[in-house]
């Protein structure tokens, strides 16, 4: 635990900062929330129908279970969430990100935070001049890969051996599959249980291939919320490659209060590796559910610290004060401007 | 332990606590910030609970258990800065920065806060937080002590407390102090049971908490050496007491050398002005024997006949005032009875054989504490007598500087002695000790159980007050800094005090007296 409690700073974080100084790039004082969004990026990249791993029907849920298991000296339970500034400035765009690993420990949740910032142009003749500034021509895209090379980097590196991890945000394919999967091999060989939590999804894997559902609902959510009764989940389903069914996710609804239910995502190695302990994991994550209790923001209690520490590390980050304090001169505009 | 800065706000500095902080620093503690050659003293004003995490009291409705770091606490602290130790002198104050960190500050650190007193009684500092008083303590759980300055006792104070609340210990305390430390000599009233009259004995005590505080002082119980018990002739001091009948001695006054003024203390239920006429009347009287040198006819009872004659003479009496004017005065028919009466009561304290007329010598001898124990019966109407005399006599031979000796006076209950509506030519000679005790080094303790029994004449010119429980609006009256919670919760010792030159000390705790305290199950320590 030595290597947590801390702020990390990826190794360009200062020299990116510096060059768009040096190279006087404006960013806008108050950036915007990013909200990083893949549904189009499913995984597996291209999957089929879902199966049904049990019977389907309602499994309930033992919140005394999952209180059991949670204060269980053997249980380490850690989680994960990011949180994204977005600064859309006339010579291309810088995104600083979050990324929060916390780890329950006995008596506190011990965090660490990761900041990352790149600065994406199409501008050849910006990028000419620093290596530090990415090219891109699609720099949402870019910084989504930047995003998950990052995160899984910063996962596979600091989670704790031997931990439940609970990661905001779903199994993701599409451009970074390969990077997902190097990740869950990695999290395996740790002895780590990945978990996956979304929240917002209009997917519908289960209501467009189980045919008694089809057009009845307009998303899976929809029909786990009608279905399900407030500490219940649905069994799980297989979602898997057409060609390689044995690269697929496994997941289910989970319906902790009377509002949106959320999926929770298994890769299937994981999902095989961990059976006998998974109806154990979902009580704890109905317990964590309940421990988190604000219906405004439901989701695993350690989730919702890392959240906290992402956006708190977040908020105290000026990138436009670094900038001024880095050792350059500002502009004259700068000043102007108001840095 | 260690507190981070947040940031300024309100004129406070904002801390919360590291992981390393377990439970509330209790108000009234004090923090140290070091920065570079620069540092900060604090004293913590508010100390509250803060948790992180915000946790949902929905699990424990359900009858779950809670996460156990969803229970972790951090002490939010806002603390005024009461001392920089810098060496800027551009005329600008340091800021304290974010991040800063403090930890409780060390002795050395809060005697360079405080002044760096080098006498004077020594206090500990004390907190009350949530109805729990506590002794200061550094990072090394070593008490934390100041030193009252000593000028305080020549600028008058007022020590009130309900009955038990350390009041006496504490005046105690400081007599004890007065006479050892600094030389003087100390005149105390006992009105009520024993209280003052067994300061030759050692205190005793088993109470570790006690004996773990003399240690930090370095002192161990011991009576005063130099103590007399006078108490008037008509009285007798019972066995049954335990006061060592060899330090006792019978006092009478003498109606031949008693001031005049001091007749005033006899006197109930009248106007000053009706009141000022008895002096005048009495000093033609005396001035008569004296012209007439006629020691059988020179007695109070004699006095009094020649008081009671005037009947027969529509209260008509010749006067002679303080700047020797002969005048006469006819007195009102309910005046004359009023101070008829208490001239009879008086007879018995006058002109008694086989006891001693006392002086301001037998009082103004260094290192010497005499007590004038005035708990029997008219004991009050004795000892306001006694006292105006006295006083006069030890403001006269101090203005005269016929002696240099340090005096502090203890007056229990002042207002039982000073009955009057609190005018300063009622008042006397204690305004004036009052107004000039410093230049003369006379000091004067008032004790009492209610401060709004102190003459309002007096409590203008007081400038330290020390308030053990009692009630918490006449304690913010006299500006004591003390919200009503606290004070009902000060246990024994514990005091909200406004100290003379020593602003910083808000709260403090004054150790048990080494002289003449008695606890119950206490080993005898003689």
């Amino acid at each position: 635990m030595d290597n947590l409690n801390k702020l990390l700073f990826h190794p360009s974080f200062n020299d990116t900062i510096s060059e768009i100084n040096r190279l006087n790039i404006q960013l806008p004082p108050k950036p915007s929330n990013q909200e990083m969004d893949f549904q189009f990026y499913t995984y597996p990249p291209d999957g089929r129908l879902v199966t049904n791993v049990e019977e389907i029907k309602r499994y309930v849920l033992d919140p005394r279970k999952g209180d059991k298991i949670a204060h269980e000296n053997t249980t380490i339970c850690c989680a994960y969430d990011e949180s994204i500034n977005k600064f859309s400035g006339l010579e291309g765009t810088a995104f600083l990100m979050s990324h929060s690993l916390v780890v329950m420990k006995e008596l506190d949740f011990i965090p660490l935070n990761l900041l990352t910032f790149y600065f994406y142009t199409r501008s050849k003749d910006i990028t000419n001049k620093s290596k530090f500034i990415k090219y891109s021509k699609d720099p949402e895209m870019d910084s989504k890969k930047d995003y998950v090379n990052d995160k899984i980097e910063f996962l596979t590196e600091y989670s704790p051996s031997g931990s439940i991890l609970f990661i905001d945000g779903p199994l993701i394919g599409g451009d970074v599959y390969t990077f997902m999967i190097r990740a869950i091999n990695k999290f395996l060989s740790k002895d780590i249980i990945p978990i996956f939590f979304v929240k917002n999804s209009s997917s519908n894997l289960v209501t467009d291939n189980i045919p008694e559902l089809s057009g009845k609902f307009n998303s899976d959510m929809h029909w786990a919320y009608t279905y399900l009764k407030k500490g219940q989940r649905t069994n799980f389903f297989k979602y898997a490659d057409r060609n390689n069914p044995d690269n697929a996710k496994i997941f289910c609804y989970i319906k902790a209060f009377e509002l949106s239910p959320q999926r929770v995502e298994f890769h299937i190695d994981t999902f095989q590796k961990y059976r006998e302990k998974i109806d154990e994991i979902m009580d704890l994550i109905y317990y964590l559910i309940l421990a988190q209790g604000d219906l405004k923001n439901p989701q695993v209690r350690p989730i919702a610290i890392a959240e906290k520490y992402a956006r708190d590390t977040l908020r105290l980050t000026d990138i436009n004060k670094i900038a001024k304090y880095s050792g350059l001169v500002p502009t004259m505009n700068q000043e102007r401007f108001g840095w | 332990m260690t507190w981070i800065v947040l940031g300024e706000d309100g004129g406070k500095i904002k801390f919360v606590s590291k992981n390393d902080v377990t439970g509330l620093l209790p108000k009234g503690s004090y923090l140290t910030i070091e920065e570079k050659q620069t540092k900060f003293i604090l004293r913590v004003d508010n100390s509250s609970q803060h948790e992180p995490y915000s946790p949902s009291p929905m699990i424990i409705d359900m009858d779950l258990s809670p996460l156990n770091p969803d229970q972790k606490c951090q002490n939010i602290i806002t603390a005024y800065r009461i001392k920089d130790l810098t060496n800027r002198s551009d005329g600008l104050i340091e800021y304290i920065r974010p991040q800063l960190l403090a930890r409780r500050s060390n002795q050395e650190e809060i005697d360079l806060a405080f002044g760096d007193i080098k006498e004077g009684p020594q206090v500990f500092l004390a907190t009350v937080h949530s109805g729990q008083n506590q002794l200061l303590t550094d990072e090394k759980n070593s008490l934390i002590t100041t030193r009252l300055p000593t000028d305080m006792f020549y600028h008058q104070m007022l020590i009130c407390g309900k009955t038990g609340s350390g009041k006496t210990v504490a005046t105690k305390y400081l007599a004890q102090y007065f006479i050892e430390e600094l030389g003087g000599a100390v005149l105390a009233i006992n009105v009520k049971d024993v209280d003052f009259l067994k300061m030759d004995k050692s205190s005793n005590t088993n109470n570790p908490q006690v004996i773990k505080e003399w240690d930090k002082l370095g002192q161990k119980a011991h009576g005063i050496d130099n103590f007399i018990v006078y108490y008037p002739a008509n009285t007798i001091i019972g066995p049954t007491k335990g006061v060592n009948p060899d330090i006792c001695q019978k006092i009478t006054l003498n109606v031949q050398e008693i001031d005049p003024e001091s007749l005033t203390g006899l006197l109930h239920g009248i106007t000053d002005a009706a009141a000022q006429n008895l002096p005048n009347i009495f000093r033609w009287w005396q001035e008569d024997r004296r012209k007439k040198r006629s020691k059988e006819d020179f007695t109070f009872s004699n006095f009094v006949n020649y008081f009671q004659e005037a009947q027969d003479n529509k209260y008509y009496f010749p006067t002679l005032n303080i700047r020797s004017d002969e005048s006469a005065v006819t007195l009102h028919a309910g005046t004359y009875n009023n101070i008829l009466r208490n001239l009879n009561v008086a007879v018995d304290f006058f002109d008694n054989e086989n006891a001693k007329s006392l002086s301001e010598r037998d009082i103004l001898q260094p290192g010497k504490m005499s007590v004038i124990d005035v708990a029997g019966k008219n004991g009050i109407q004795f000892g306001s007598i006694v006292l105006r005399h006295l006083l006069n006599r030890i403001v006269s031979t101090k203005s005269e500087q016929k002696s240099e000796i340090p005096i502090l006076i203890i007056i229990d209950e002042v207002h039982q002695f000073y009955n009057t509506s609190a005018s300063n030519e009622a008042l006397g000679d204690l305004d004036t000790i009052c107004r000039t005790g410093r230049s003369q080094k006379i000091g004067v303790i008032f004790s009492s159980q209610n401060p709004t029994d102190i003459p309002s004449g007096l409590s203008s010119v007081i400038n330290t007050k020390i308030f053990f429980k009692s009630d918490a609006s006449a304690a913010k009256s006299h500006g004591i800094v003390i919200s009503s919670d606290e004070m009902e919760s000060l246990r024994k010792g514990f005091a909200g005090a406004s100290i003379h030159e020593l602003p910083q000390l808000r709260i403090l705790k004054f150790p048990m007296a080494f002289a003449g305290v008695y606890e119950e199950g206490g080993k005898q320590n003689e």
